[in-house]
């Protein structure tokens, strides 16, 4: 039907049916900035102003525009002009991958319009419809007051609370031109216009849709499957199953050559090991054929008992659920042990035997999902040369293009993967997950094809966070000092054993690498079940391993009655310390590892100033007798966590000059919007002193760019980092030499300053000068570098987490109060994004100590699959949150950085319970720290 | 193929419904919205602008349009007004802003279950559903009578157009709830409200069976008795005799039922204290 209404300003007419949604019919008429999210009207990226007033448009059949007037973010800057609230987006780092950004634009506009005066409690109600994996909310919120103060005229200050929270002294900031300054994300203003960078983004001429067909049952086997009916239906074009597509074993994880093992995968299996599990896949003209061919699939199933405990799981007469003879290095199948890891030194029994105390407690932690606010999605195409282009969000562009070679039969040099912005990852983009699919209808039809998650695949088929039993014993002292750490785990690696081994390994090493110890002992079983397949989630098996030791240190201080921080104090690694059980824990070989650059016990007193650690554990601040059902707690964690991996992780950077003396810097490094683009460009700009805004930055695409391993283990500023300050150097020594050249003067009499070249004598030659003279006069080359980088070392970060709680003691409902966080990253390139990092990386440990957990029904098929019900925090539930950055340069580092990416997220958890602990005297050992047990631990006093 | 109307006034749609046999359905979001395609089991019919958006007073009476935002049920002065406030914030913790502007009073009527505050608050201020259709301008149904079932049904050729609430000044109200976070979904609330000389306090929960309902055994037991630490305690051991909670991810069915006690227990607490 015919819909009329006012978009942006314009009268608009457009077809669409009542079986649309507003939002797809709007974003066919070119709004790229409402995003796909959810379909539940439960995000808000999807937000319009409908005649004033903030609507989802996902949830509005199309014809509910007619007669309205409609705004999205497109209408806020038609002159190209960025709008004050876009503007002030940009300033305070609001932004990090931007996809949730144009609903926050539209919900501050609406605010705004109605109220020139906001409190942050408006703001926070304004926010709190659009939910962001990113920020943490506090930088959009910020965004909103200032942007409603310069709509009411008033004089702006830079935004500095970035740099407020850097403790650095100024001869070491007076040292840097662009390092440690908050320079604006280069992406920053076509994120906030809403311009079309995303991977769904395009729209190609005759292009399909792809979907999967997912298995409703936990465990069973395809006797027959026929798809003759789908096939047979007009419209559909292409049908995969196991019985046309290649039998090829592979793990799916976007991680290095070769790939960790298990390899348990195929492309499409006659068997099925979890609700959500591949069957079959379409390629269709619509969404709706899509649909329809699945139901007309018809499948002959034979059920088979299935496995969802993992101690049952490694029970004699378990179902097995890995039964296929080709998967490669399975530790034991028939108990479905996908990998054993055994680490020690020292002897452990001695040990303990000779300890005054010792504490033994089991931890539980629960599967979670990434929810990146963009779900998994690819375009595939065959471009002019018959080559395939893959336009995929993910995090690994180069792992994607050589894993998915050899199961589409296509040679890497006719494969170009390219990663426009990406909507979040978080680390379930670090995987291999629907490009084959894509790749093999696109091969097949020979026609592009869109395939992607909805939200429910999202959470039913995409990866997590596995979920551990974690045993710790440990031994000590009465003065306080251990003498020995046991960690016994088991880890639940769900359908498929990928990142398995590896997220266990970093659990093992967060979990004893923080305390020295005499002896320590590490053993984990990973183990299959019938759940959905867990992998790389942000903190990478940390905030398990942390959350365990950071529970029973307390629970050892308490037994001790020593103060929990003394106590840690006494036994946490300091510098120069070798680092033991790292000599056994590894992905490949393991590399020795010490500690060089430290900070923590900076950190430490930094936090304690900022809680007032002393008086706020005491009886009289925790209860209030005004309040007698609520009672107050503080908590703290240590955290250690590595930077990238070593020996393994590589990063390459080319960069050439143009005419005008700005450069391209090309970086296989992925930004997923944590701001990865600005600091490389921050590094060369450092080198080359020249304005961040000379350098126009590309990431990444495996035709243009070189290999990175992409963006994962906290890698990228410190690797990427430094391949890109390698480049830098070497371009610096070309235009030097270029300068001098051009000035006749040894290049040992030059210098760089100021976007030239300055000679001994006071003489100057601009880089433009420089540019046109190597392009076009004499001597002719192309300006030109190129660098990788790749470390012996993976020197740890340390920080300091603190949770203050309240816990009301009659229905156990924990509510967070503040969270303080100090890190000492190395140095920190771009306070602001840094800043973002800290508090985004906070709140979501903080859903995951407190509500998140993918639930499943008794048939292993999760219930829990909308926003709504799994529920990530919203902004008007924010806990008040302070970060300190502390600086303490490495020396194997980009201008002395390592990371910050990850440590955010390990701390939170444990900090929670043992706040939860100080305010009710109980320990609650299992995560989330739901309302009921807290409210059963009380029970049992 | 599904039409889409919106007719401009209530005779409007009712003989579009009437043109329309059964095949029509009355678009009410709900706040936990409704995919597009679950609104295509036949024609639909937007009351959007069929002026059921507005909230008076007649004859003593809050009378709400079946299509007055969930927001507008959060901020308008006169709901805010009524028992403390107490259907405002029930309206609150609905949804988020944007939700709460799509979705209706009329789509919570008709889906009750989840989020269920705004029908607690319904029970417990007494209100009365209003419903028309061609024949008769309006028929009045008691709240608790209409919500006795999870999908409420209106009888073919009528339209629900609001609801109508007693008004009394003096009414004090108290909504309380749990929740894993502040902004979660709850696991179970509870709605109160008692005139200004606290006598016959109205009880309500969810959480604690399947559907929002009052506890009528318990309010008995107040009815008669004055509002006193000891007939709260009286009344609270009549809670758990009407409970068939149901345990799901949220909470158990134990806890779902100790938390419908410790919540009445402190709505009651509040309303003695006020
Ligand atoms: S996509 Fe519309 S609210 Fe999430
Ligand atoms: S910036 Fe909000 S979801 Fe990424």
């Amino acid at each position: 039907m015919e819909i009329k209404f006012t978009l942006n300003g314009k009268a608009v007419t457009c077809e669409g049916e009542p079986s649309d949604t507003l939002l797809d019919v709007l974003r066919y008429l070119g709004c790229y900035s409402l995003k796909r999210a959810c379909y539940t009207g439960e995000c808000g990226n999807c937000a319009i102003i409908m005649d004033g007033v903030l609507l989802p448009s996902c949830v509005m059949p199309a014809p509910q525009a007619e007669g309205h007037e409609i705004i999205t973010v497109e209408g806020l800057s038609q002159t190209g002009q960025l709008s004050p609230i876009q503007q002030a987006f940009i300033e305070t780092g609001a932004i990090q991958c931007g996809y949730c950004t144009p609903g926050m634009i539209l919900a501050t506009q609406t605010l705004l319009d109605k109220n020139r005066y906001p409190s942050l409690e408006d703001a926070k109600e304004a926010l709190g419809s659009v939910l962001c994996r990113c920020t943490g909310y506090y930088q959009p919120l910020e965004s909103v007051m200032r942007a409603a103060a310069a709509l009411r005229g008033e004089a702006l200050p830079p935004y500095s609370r970035g740099d407020d929270s850097v403790i650095m002294d100024e001869e070491t900031k007076a040292k840097f031109s662009s390092i440690g300054k908050s320079e604006i994300k280069v992406d920053g203003a076509k994120l906030a216009k809403g311009k079309p960078v995303f991977v769904d983004d395009i729209e190609l001429p005759g292009m399909l849709h792809g979907m999967l067909m997912t298995s409703p049952h936990a465990h069973a086997r395809i006797l027959d499957i026929d798809t003759s009916e789908a096939e047979a239906l007009p419209g559909v074009h292409a049908v995969l199953t196991y019985k046309n597509v290649k039998r090829k074993i592979y793990a799916s994880g976007g991680q290095t050559y070769p790939n960790p093992p298990p390899w348990d995968q195929v492309c499409l299996d006659n068997k099925v090991r979890f609700v959500g599990d591949r069957v079959a896949a379409v390629a269709a003209d619509t969404v709706e054929l899509c649909q329809k061919a699945i139901s007309l699939i018809k499948v002959k199933w034979e059920i088979l008992p299935a496995v969802f405990d993992m101690e049952e799981s490694m029970k004699e007469g378990a179902p097995v659920i890995h039964d296929e003879p080709d998967a490669v290095a399975i530790a034991d199948a028939s108990r479905n042990k996908a990998y054993v890891i055994d680490a020690n030194y020292g002897d452990l029994e001695k040990e303990f035997e000779a300890s005054d105390l010792v504490v033994e407690q089991v931890y539980y932690t629960q599967q979670v999902q990434q929810t990146p606010l963009e779900p998994h999605i690819v375009i595939t195409w065959l471009d002019e040369d018959e080559r395939l282009v893959v336009r995929t969000s993910t995090q690994v562009p180069f792992h994607v293009r050589r894993i998915i070679s050899p199961l589409i039969d296509v040679p890497v040099k006719n494969i170009r993967v390219i990663k426009p912005r990406i909507g979040g990852g978080f680390g379930v983009k670090q995987e291999m997950l629907l490009e084959d699919l894509s790749a093999l209808l696109t091969l097949r039809t020979g026609r592009p094809v869109r395939f992607y998650f909805s939200r429910q695949d999202e959470f039913r088929s995409s990866r997590s966070r596995h979920s551990d039993r974690i045993r710790f014993k440990v031994g000590v002292t009465k003065e306080g000092i251990v003498r020995a750490i046991e960690m016994d785990m088991i880890e639940n690696a769900g359908a498929y054993g990928v990142h398995g081994f590896t997220v266990c390994n970093v659990t093992g090493t967060r979990g004893l690498s923080t305390y020295r110890a005499n002896a320590q002992r590490f053993h984990a079983d990973i183990v299959y079940t019938n759940l959905p397949v867990p992998g790389a989630f942000r903190g990478y098996g940390g905030p398990q391993g942390i959350y365990g030791i950071e529970c029973i240190m307390d629970e050892v201080a308490e037994k001790l009655g020593m103060d929990p921080i003394e106590f840690r104090m006494k036994n946490v690694v300091k510098p120069g310390e070798h680092i033991r059980i790292m000599d056994q824990l590894a992905e490949f070989d393991p590399v020795p590892q010490s500690v060089n650059s430290y900070g923590l016990d900076r950190c430490i007193e930094k936090g304690k100033e900022a809680v007032n650690w002393g008086d706020s554990r005491k009886e009289s601040y925790r209860i209030d007798p005004s309040r007698p059902h609520i009672q107050k707690g503080l908590g703290m964690a240590i955290m250690m966590h590595g930077t990238a991996i070593a020996g393994i992780d590589m990063g390459a950077v080319s960069m050439k000059i143009n005419d005008d003396g700005s450069f391209n810097l090309m970086a296989g490094a992925t930004d997923l919007g944590t701001g990865s683009d600005t600091i490389l460009a921050q590094m060369a700009a450092e080198v080359l002193k020249i304005p961040v805004s000379k350098i126009v930055v590309y990431s990444s695409d495996t035709d243009f760019t070189p290999f990175d391993v992409g963006a994962y283990a906290s890698s990228t500023t410190y690797i990427s980092g430094m391949a890109a300050k390698k480049c830098a150097e070497a371009i610096k020594e070309q235009v030097l030499e270029r300068a001098a050249l051009m000035l006749s003067v040894p290049k040992e009499d030059l210098h760089l300053a100021e976007e030239g070249v300055v000679a001994g004598d006071g003489r100057r030659v601009t880089m433009e000068e420089i540019a046109l003279h190597s392009l076009h006069r004499k001597d002719q080359r192309q300006i030109a570098a190129f660098a990788s980088h790749v470390s012996p070392e993976c020197p740890p970060v340390f920080a300091v987490q603190f949770a203050e709680v309240e816990v009301d003691t009659e229905t156990g409902q924990v509510t967070p109060l503040r969270l303080v966080m100090a890190v000492s990253p190395g140095m920190v390139v771009n306070p602001t994004t840094a800043l973002g990092q800290l508090e985004g990386g906070q709140a979501t440990a903080l859903g995951y100590a407190l509500c998140e957990e993918m639930n499943f029904d008794d048939k292993g098929d999760m219930v829990n699959v909308r926003f709504g019900d799994y529920h990530i925090l919203q902004a008007d539930e924010m806990p008040e949150m302070q970060s300190f950055i502390i600086p303490e340069p490495e020396f194997t580092g980009p201008f002395g950085a390592k990371a910050l990416a990850e440590i955010p997220t390990d701390g939170v958890a444990p900090a929670v319970a043992n706040a939860v602990a100080n305010a009710i005297g109980k320990r609650i050992r299992d995560l989330p720290i739901l309302p009921e047990k807290v409210w059963r631990a009380l029970q049992e006093s | 193929m599904v039409n889409y109307y919106r007719p401009a006034g209530i005779a409007e749609a009712l003989s579009l419904m009437a043109s329309h046999g059964g095949n029509y359905v009355l678009m009410y979001q709900p706040p936990r919205a409704k995919h597009v395609k679950e609104w295509l089991s036949g024609d639909i019919i937007d009351l959007s602008e069929a002026g059921l958006d507005q909230v008076s007073v007649k004859n003593n009476e809050l009378v709400i349009g079946s299509m007055v935002s969930i927001e507008t049920l959060y901020r308008a002065d006169a709901i805010r007004g009524l028992a403390d406030g107490l259907l405002s914030q029930a309206a609150k913790v609905s949804a988020t802003q944007a939700m709460r502007n799509l979705a209706t009073l009329g789509g919570v009527l008709m889906n009750p279950v989840f989020p269920a505050e705004i029908i607690l608050a319904l029970l417990v201020l007494d209100a009365q559903v209003l419903v028309t259709d061609s024949a008769t301008p309006e028929i009045r149904i008691p709240i608790e009578k209409f919500v006795a079932e999870a999908n409420p049904k209106l009888p073919r050729g009528s339209l629900l157009a609001g609801v109508a609430i007693p008004l009394n000044e003096k009414l004090k109200g108290v909504l309380e709830r749990v929740a894993r976070t502040r902004s979660d979904t709850s696991i179970v609330s509870v709605a109160v409200t008692a005139d200004g000389t606290l006598n016959n306090p109205k009880i309500a929960i969810f959480g604690a069976s399947p559907l929002p309902k009052r506890y009528h055994a318990a309010e008995s037991l107040l009815a008669s008795n004055p509002l006193t630490e000891a007939s709260i305690e009286q009344c609270l051991e009549r809670i758990p005799e009407d409970t068939q909670a149901v345990s799901n991810y949220r909470g158990s069915a134990e806890y779902r039922q100790a938390m419908a006690v410790v919540l009445t227990r402190r709505a009651l607490l509040s309303l003695k204290k006020s």
